[in-house]
């Protein structure tokens, strides 16, 4: 069974870029290790969602509370270090340094003896960078660079999660692919929030928020949500 | 011709260091450091005043000097940078704006400088240097093998500081992305602090180096400014190999290139002196490589990095 503590809640977060809101009063919970979804339309506020919560943008309006603890005023340094790993949508590498750099630089906050230990771990996960480990970033398919993402996440062993569409872009056969790795995860026991731009990755989930227009219209378990009208609506079309 | 060939290269290392301070400020920042100009002549005069207050002690003076005014650049290029780049930063404002407050800057630094050290020029050490003679008419003085071997050195220092350290490591970083750079862990404060230190410390010794081979003078920025945005064009920003070889380039090309250029007038008499017209020849360079090879002339190359 899974424990009902709250991991990370929003609370009523309004943010926005240059004075124009994009997000309204937008309230989520996610439960200590659960595979949360977020799903909605393009230009709905999903990213602007997980950028506050990583603390790349500041929320004008509304608390983040991590672990019991109020991220409002903490770095993006400082949520690392409480255990939040974010994965941008774009720009997710460092594309002019090798592979082994990238991971570098997800170990940045770690001390140097740490690095080779969880350097083991990630190549583990996904032996393809281990192959890859002097090749310019750059160079990487898209499928490569999602689990270099991922993986230099990973290299500080966060307890939750923030991933942005990572399936987006890819072939069909690479999604199965990178989503098994996130259920992987999820069953090691690292908290998720995914912001799902398909199906596939909302079925992976065990519940989801619904955003439309900077707002969270919906909430419940996958099952409901893939029943719901506004649901089949978003990823069915008409 | 082998005289020729010396000074470019000397001239070029100076250039090339101050090429290095530019390229790390336009890597970081995204804009070109006008303010380098009277920057590297305050570096040159902190040394010189440095200098009016030790005894001589067999050389040591001068690095004692240099260093102090290394640091203090240092520390007076940040607190600028602090106090005025900063809030621009923290309003996402344009470009444009980073280009205009270092061109203000510039004038108000200058103008220090002429008020503190007036236009007199200023020597290190007064009286002409006795010259070392080699092999095909090339003569040395100590200052220029000096300037040649601290080029090389501080080049390989930032070589190895940039690609095997945390802190250069994060500068990358933040120079290719600076979101995934923040949310790794890099404190952009820090980033924004490191470089413009490192950009004093070899501003600082571009300026002395400028000062020990030729004369520290208000205007010594000024002159070598427009080498030294050749050099950061050619050079690729943040390469540092590649910095130090386009400096080179600029130097050579003003020594050896007016020097060539003064012959045919000579013969056909032509009252043209080329010695007034090297810095043309670093225009014509800049134009020839923006056209050409707009992204550095090592694109692609090992000296890239």
């Amino acid at each position: 069974m899974k424990k009902e503590k709250i991991i990370l809640e929003t609370d009523k977060i309004t943010a926005g870029y240059g004075g124009v809101d994009v997000l309204f009063d937008a309230s989520i919970k996610v439960k200590e290790g659960e595979l949360a979804a977020i799903i909605g339309p393009n230009g709905a506020g999903k990213t602007t969602l997980l950028r506050t919560i990583s603390g790349v943008l500041r929320p004008r309006k509304g608390k983040i509370i991590f672990k019991g603890e109020e991220l409002n005023g903490k770095t993006p340094r400082e949520r690392l270090e409480l255990g939040i790993g974010y994965i941008p949508q774009e720009d997710k590498i460092f594309p002019k340094m090798s592979c082994i750099d990238n991971l570098r630089m997800g170990a940045y906050t770690l001390p140097k003896n740490k690095f080779p230990e969880m350097l083991e771990k990630v190549y583990q996960l996904f032996p393809v960078l281990k192959e890859r480990r002097n090749q310019i970033a750059g160079q990487f398919s898209g499928g490569q660079r999602q689990m270099l993402a991922v993986a230099r996440a990973l290299m500080v062993q966060p307890d939750l999660l923030l991933l942005d569409e990572p399936t987006s872009g890819l072939q069909p056969s690479l999604v199965k692919e990178v989503l098994s790795k996130v259920k992987d995860l999820h069953q090691q026991g690292i908290t998720i929030l995914i912001v799902a731009q398909n199906r596939e990755a909302l079925e992976i989930a065990e519940r989801g928020y619904l955003v439309r227009v900077g707002k969270v219209v919906l909430e419940g378990t996958v099952k409901g949500l893939l029943n719901n009208d506004q649901v089949i609506q978003l990823y069915f079309g008409g | 011709m082998g005289g020729w060939i010396v000074s470019g290269l000397v001239y070029g290392s100076i250039v090339a260091l101050g090429a290095l301070g530019c390229s790390y400020i336009l890597l970081i920042q995204r804009y070109f450091n006008f303010t380098a100009a009277p920057w590297l002549a305050l570096g040159a005069y902190l040394a010189w005043t440095m200098m009016q207050v030790l005894p001589h002690w067999g050389g040591l003076e001068l690095i004692i000097a240099a260093v102090v005014a290394m640091v203090a650049l240092g520390i007076a290029m940040t607190v600028a940078d602090k106090a005025l780049l900063k809030p621009l930063r923290k309003r996402g404002a344009p470009f444009m704006y980073f280009y205009m407050t270092s061109f203000g800057l510039l004038f108000v630094v200058r103008s220090i400088i002429w008020l503190i050290w007036g236009p007199q020029p200023k020597y290190y050490y007064p009286g002409s240097s006795a010259g070392i003679k080699g092999p095909w008419g090339i003569m040395v003085t100590p200052a220029e093998i000096l300037t040649l071997i601290v080029a090389v050195v501080v080049v390989a220092a930032l070589y190895f500081f940039q690609y095997r350290t945390k802190l250069g490591r994060g500068m990358l970083a933040t120079s290719q992305n600076s979101t995934l750079a923040s949310i790794s862990g890099v404190e952009p404060d820090t980033i924004h602090t490191a470089t413009t230190m490192i950009a004093g410390f070899v501003t600082a010794l571009a300026g002395i180096l400028y000062g020990l081979t030729i004369q520290i003078r208000p205007l010594m920025g000024w002159y070598i400014l427009l080498g030294i945005f050749v050099a950061v064009v050619c050079g690729g920003e943040g390469a540092i190999l590649g910095t130090l070889v386009a400096g080179y380039i600029v130097g050579l090309a003003q020594e050896v290139g007016s020097n060539l250029i003064q012959i045919p007038l000579n013969f056909w008499g032509i009252p043209v002196y080329m010695s007034a017209y090297k810095i043309a020849i670093s225009c014509v360079l800049f134009l020839v490589v923006i056209y050409f090879k707009p992204h550095g002339v090592f694109k692609g190359t090992f000296l890239e990095r």
